[in-house]
């Protein structure tokens, strides 16, 4: 599989506000920013705004005389302005929370599974999810709601079902696989619909 | 951090199951940014973990459902007194209905029983695109933007706020469009109420404004006799005919 890689051109029309790579750039980055932001804890309201801040940023950095100065890691240079927007808002809180220091607020609940409260849900990747569950054997389907639906601690789950934590990400990693064909066959019907090549 | 170290921590699914420490979570979000294979990696499987969390959610409830309904049929058959309960949470409607004149209200309280059977039906609706209303309410005047597709229905998902100083037994859903036009969605236990609440919107439901208001009903004997409003959630709709669902 080819994958997208960003240059000059690219970034250059995105300075100068070509709708399609606008329209690519939020595409390629809005997941990024939902599941880097939402690991945070952060309130999905917090998540859209500091998404948008991204987004408003970068485009105003790239307007500026230097831009970007290696467009070949574009990416890097937008979860750096993301990582500036973060933190912004975490001093902000530490501020307004007296007797928080920023490390206590910049804390990490720790341990704790993704949850991206429904973002990235659509019809076809609930159809997806649903045929590699049915097709898995019983434990495993257990194994996962335990972690998923029910939150409960990732060792006593494993414990309790005769399994250990590295079987737990294989069986994650295997149904990822699965479900990456038909994740990746979407991104390539919206590839083709904005014209941006591979991603 | 490389892709080869990437692959080599199994970085992707460790960073989903939360196990990567904080210096290695900086580094791995460093790489997925910058690397394109691993930036695909990381949205599939995100996806996948949005997305299971959610299907088994929905299982759970229509499981709930399944188990609830008969449970019900037989406890009215069992139990005369039930008549009881059933009649205060008429009069609750009608005293409610006269109080705030709803014209879409005429006619429900000689339904209570079947909507209470139908809320549980669509407590969890199956394969609809479903819009996200979590912490909207919390937003101060900003108003997430649906957009459903026409001739189709599509579900709310909100978290019923613990506020209720009412102690309510059930809360009932209403959805008010721009017109003032309000219908009723659904009736939520207050058992139901404690986890997030997928409800349906019927196919045809206008385009504009439209706000989710959720009215606790007061409990049997508490005095009380209209139902009040403890949250309402503004949102716009916006009825398209052929696009991707993102709540």
């Amino acid at each position: 599989m080819e994958f997208f890689s960003f240059d000059k051109a690219y970034v250059d029309r995105l300075r100068d506000g070509d709708p399609l790579t606008e329209q690519h750039f939020v595409a390629y980055f809005e997941q990024l920013l939902r599941i880097k932001l939402r690991y945070r804890r952060l309130t999905s309201d917090m998540v859209e705004d500091l998404s948008q801040e991204t987004f408003i940023r970068v485009i105003a950095n790239l307007r500026k005389d230097r831009g970007v100065r290696q467009p070949e890691r574009f990416g890097a240079f937008v979860n750096s302005i993301c990582n500036n927007a973060l933190q912004e808002h975490y001093r902000s809180l530490a501020k307004n929370s007296k007797n928080q220091t920023l490390e206590e607020v910049h804390m990490e609940i720790p341990d704790k599974v993704l949850d991206l409260e429904g973002m990235l849900v659509t019809k076809q990747s609930a159809e997806q999810v649903r045929r590699i569950l049915v097709g898995m054997p019983k434990r495993d389907r257990d194994l996962l709601r335990a972690i998923f639906l029910e939150e409960k601690d990732k060792d006593a789950v494993c414990n309790e079902m005769g399994v250990d934590r590295e079987y737990l990400r294989v069986l994650i990693h295997r149904a990822k696989d699965k479900f990456k064909a038909l994740y990746e066959k979407g991104q390539i019907g919206a590839r083709r619909a904005t014209g941006m090549g591979s991603q | 951090m490389d892709h080869n170290q990437a692959l080599q921590l199994q970085a992707a699914v460790k960073y989903v199951l939360g196990e990567l420490s904080q210096v290695q979570r900086d580094e791995y979000e460093d790489h997925y940014f910058d690397c394109a294979e691993c930036a695909v990696d990381i949205k599939a499987l995100a996806t996948f973990a949005d997305t299971t969390r959610e299907v088994l959610r929905h299982e759970r409830a229509t499981q709930i459902a399944k188990e609830l309904v008969p449970a019900r049929a037989g406890w009215l058959r069992w139990l005369q007194p039930a008549l009881v309960p059933a009649c205060a949470a008429l009069l609750l409607l009608v005293g409610y209905q006269n109080l705030v004149s709803i014209p879409h209200w005429k006619g429900l309280a000689v339904q209570s029983a079947p909507l209470a059977v139908e809320a549980v039906q669509v407590a969890a609706p199956q394969g609809l695109p479903v819009f996200s209303l979590l912490g909207s309410n919390r937003r101060g005047g900003a108003r997430p933007v649906f957009h459903a597709r026409a001739g189709e229905s599509f579900a709310l998902k909100v978290d019923i706020p613990d506020t209720d100083s009412f102690a309510s037994s059930s809360y009932v859903l209403r959805l008010d469009d721009g017109s003032g036009t309000a219908r009723v969605l659904s009736t939520v236990s207050r058992d139901e109420a404690r986890n997030t609440v997928f409800v349906e919107v019927p196919a045809g439901f206008p385009a504009g404004n439209a706000q989710l208001v959720v009215l606790a009903t007061p409990p049997p004997g508490a005095g009380a006799r209209t139902a009040r409003e403890i949250t309402s959630i503004p949102f716009v709709v916006a009825i398209e005919s052929d696009i991707e669902h993102h709540p």
